[in-house]
């Protein structure tokens, strides 16, 4: 595939992030691997609805030397270590929705309760470390996290996904953000013993904590 | 001054959308040393009719008091995003749990009684405050900063409801969150959001 077409994969996928809630304004970015040694990522700043084929930076995943007119996102690190350790990884995809977030919060691992996790993320869903924003420490980390899984996330930031290509990489932010958010309901019914699950019932066990 | 109304009636819109807004919020932008936009009520529904232009030097509102105090905002907005109240109506502050909170918004959001004087108290040293049993009132230096805040507020407090579920959050360490909240002023500089502030003064 030209870097055309794979910069027109890197927009749609973009919108499709945005049109799901899966990730605000500028946040977040993704990526598609080249070849061995070069990636294509999303640069740093951009509106989504806004991004053309041609915004995104060619990234050497080796060197870290960018080519492009605007520069590429500055968790490119995170990308060029997992597609230099996973060769099967075509696509990356780093975002920071809400239920996801939950569990990069309380630093817990999602157990996968259904067949479609498991064959989706690998296994368990972990957190890797918590490193800031752009370091070296949270590219190590996060490389650390996912390894022999598709998803890991972030502790206090985010998550980071990986597909063989965009549509599985965008399946599984997809299908963990769900996973997330029904966790998170199965816990609420667990903890106040009530049958059927409402926000109300999530925000007074809060307000009464 | 047409310019300035489009733009405050256009946030008002992003306010909704985002569903940030309850039945009864405002906008107050300050124009020049002395004059200010302010508009109020349901932000589904508002037009540049409403936009009112006050003299907040002399004007006796919460908004113009905090404007006055706060000589490097240029808008206050008083919001009420659902998961916030929340968090209000228990009457928890809302810490930096991530890392865009602690960018944007800082180490904390502290919840604070409705009362004037305990509210300026806490903006001299935030840019967002919860109010107990009520919604939020951020500030910024463009409509879009203040904006930013109510989104980082209103998913943080999702995020902390959410935990509690699941087990204890943790908190972004101290020194961190500070020097994330410094890195972010100074790559988001005083000359940017110049830049941003007269965009939303010349387009609209």
């Amino acid at each position: 595939m030209d870097n055309i077409t794979l910069g027109k994969i890197l927009v749609d996928s973009g919108i499709k992030l945005l049109e799901n809630n899966l990730v605000q304004g500028t946040w977040g970015n993704s990526s598609v691997r080249i070849d061995e040694n070069t990636m294509l990522v999303t640069p740093s700043g951009l509106d989504y609805l806004s991004l053309k084929e041609d915004d995104m930076a060619i990234v050497d995943i080796n060197t870290m030397e960018w080519k492009g007119k605007h520069k590429p996102t500055s968790e490119r690190g995170i990308h060029a270590a997992i597609y230099r350790e996973r060769k099967e990884i075509n696509a990356v995809i780093h975002t920071h929705p809400v239920y996801c977030s939950i569990m990069s919060v309380v630093r817990q691992s999602l157990p996968c309760f259904n067949e479609k996790m498991t064959k989706l993320f690998l296994g368990d869903v972990r957190v890797a470390d918590y490193g800031l924003p752009g370091t070296n420490k949270l590219t190590k980390a996060t490389v650390k996290g996912i390894e022999g899984r598709n998803a890991c996330f972030m502790a206090n930031h985010g998550v980071a996904c990986a597909g063989k290509d965009m549509d599985e990489a965008f399946q599984i932010i997809k299908y963990l953000e769900e996973s997330c958010k029904k966790y998170i309901e199965m816990k609420t019914l667990e903890i106040t013993k009530e049958q059927v699950f409402t926000e109300e019932l999530l925000d007074n066990y809060f307000i009464k904590l | 001054m047409e310019k300035i109304i489009n733009a405050i009636i256009d946030y008002s819109k992003k306010l909704y959308q985002a569903k940030l807004t309850g039945e009864k919020d405002y906008i107050l932008y300050r124009v020049d040393n002395n004059k200010a936009c302010y508009v109020e009520g349901d932000f589904s529904v508002l037009t540049a009719e409403q936009v009112k232009v006050i003299d907040y030097i002399e004007d006796n509102s919460l908004a113009a008091k905090i404007l006055r105090a706060k000589k490097d905002i240029n808008v206050v907005m008083s919001v009420a995003p659902s998961k916030v109240m929340v968090v209000a109506k228990a009457r928890k502050d809302i810490p930096a749990v991530l890392d865009d909170m602690a960018q944007i918004v800082g180490v904390k959001a502290k919840v604070v009684s409705y009362d004037e004087n305990k509210i300026l108290k806490e903006f001299k040293k935030a840019n967002s405050i919860l109010i107990a049993d009520g919604g939020a009132i951020t500030t910024g230096r463009t409509l879009n900063e203040a904006l930013t805040c109510a989104m980082v507020l209103e998913k943080s407090a999702t995020v902390i409801i959410g935990a509690s579920v699941v087990g204890k959050y943790k908190k972004i360490n101290f020194i961190e969150a500070k020097l994330m909240r410094l890195v972010y002023k100074m790559k988001y500089s005083k000359k940017n959001q110049e830049n941003l502030l007269s965009e939303e003064k010349t387009n609209g």
